[in-house]
């Protein structure tokens, strides 16, 4: 019963975040796209926003790793 | 059928559309000392650039901001309708080149050189979808184009403000209802016209109060009003009453552009193109832009 309470906790630190990610990603990957439309210089600091969320579903899975594997 | 042309494509996301006018928006400018980015003539250039928004929003801001795009393609009706009647067909082909207008309106007015006729056809055409376009051709004969114009810009000001499910593009609409009925009553208390002004109903001002107002000729208390309905201070007739309305307006949406969710921003944006090209305008006649340009890039 542990070992199963303990995957859920596992899924659930990742998957939440992962939601949250996505969200965030497809606005910033929406406003981005039209900020390059009107200027192409600015790619390598919309490549960095976009990729700010990303730290949300990494920070996840190593929760979720330390659950399972601590 | 509709006043403006039909548009197929999904459009863009917000976002996506937000972040371009931001840009864009930031690049403006509005006080016609700096240099001009778009087409050499402003007047084509904004309607270039209402045309491109247009077809760039989402279906559902399109249906959120179709009056707001409704009452300002009245004016290239309008427009159109004044070179056809001066027989100036090169003029009006220009002036219908980046138009919104449906195709089938476009071929009605450059069907026929006779006036009636094409307010006749446009009268059948439209009169299904905006009711108060009944009886336009009868208005036309008896009041002239000055009568016709009136109507159409009352007419649709008015559906546009009950038809608006947008609080900023509501606000928007109201506040130039509101400037419609202030400016005409201080016209004709300015001139000492006899007749009493065409107040449009629907607005925020009391009818009852514009009327008191215009029954003891008091320039002061409309002076107050059209301080009130502005939300600053200031002598109006020092910079003048429209260019002191017209700066309200500027303040009022750049407070709507800031909510980050709603049409206000697309508003404001095209405002303020407005006022760019038309400063723009005043830059190529080699004429000092007038105050309200000044008035509403300080406001902004």
């Amino acid at each position: 019963m542990e070992d199963v309470l303990m995957a859920f906790a596992a899924a659930l630190a990742v998957g939440i975040p992962a939601l949250a990610t996505a969200w965030a990603q497809s606005r910033i990957g929406a406003a981005g796209a039209g900020t390059l439309a009107e200027k192409p210089e600015l790619t390598g600091t919309i490549i960095i926003l976009l990729a700010i969320p990303e730290t949300m579903v990494i920070l996840g899975f190593v929760v979720a790793a330390m659950i399972l594997v601590l | 059928m509709n006043l403006l042309r039909d548009i197929d494509t999904a459009g863009a996301p917000d976002d996506y559309l937000f972040a371009r006018i931001r840009y864009r928006r930031a690049a403006l400018d509005t006080s016609g000392q700096g240099q001009w980015a778009g087409p050499a003539d402003p007047h084509r250039a904004l309607k270039a650039e209402y045309a491109w928004v247009y077809a760039q929003l989402n279906q559902g801001m399109r249906r959120k901001l179709l009056p707001f795009f409704e009452y300002n393609e009245l004016g290239t009706l309008i427009i159109a309708l004044r070179y056809l009647s001066a027989g100036d067909s090169a003029a009006l082909k220009s002036q219908l080149q980046f138009s919104l207008l449906h195709p089938q309106l476009r071929k009605v007015l450059l069907g026929s050189d006779k006036i009636t006729t094409v307010i006749r056809r446009l009268e059948s055409l439209l009169s299904k979808r905006y009711a108060f376009l009944g009886g336009l051709t009868a208005h036309y004969l008896r009041q002239g184009p000055g009568g016709l114009e009136q109507a159409l810009r009352g007419g649709f000001l008015q559906q546009a403000t009950t038809e608006s499910r947008s609080r900023p593009l509501r606000e928007m609409l109201l506040y130039q209802l509101d400037m419609r009925n202030l400016l005409a009553l201080y016209k004709h208390l300015h001139w000492k016209i006899p007749s009493p002004p065409p107040f449009l109903a629907g607005g925020t001002l009391p009818g009852s109060l514009t009327e008191k107002i215009w029954a003891a000729q008091d320039m002061a208390k409309l002076l107050e009003l059209i301080q009130q309905r502005a939300g600053q201070k200031g002598d109006p007739e020092a910079t003048g009453v429209e260019d002191f309305l017209f700066a309200g307006l500027t303040r009022q949406l750049h407070r709507a552009s800031r909510d980050p969710l709603q049409a206000g921003l697309v508003l404001d944006y095209l405002w303020r193109y407005q006022l760019a090209s038309r400063a723009r305008g005043w830059q190529l006649k080699n004429t000092p832009a007038p105050p309200e340009t000044a008035l509403a890039g300080g406001a902004a």
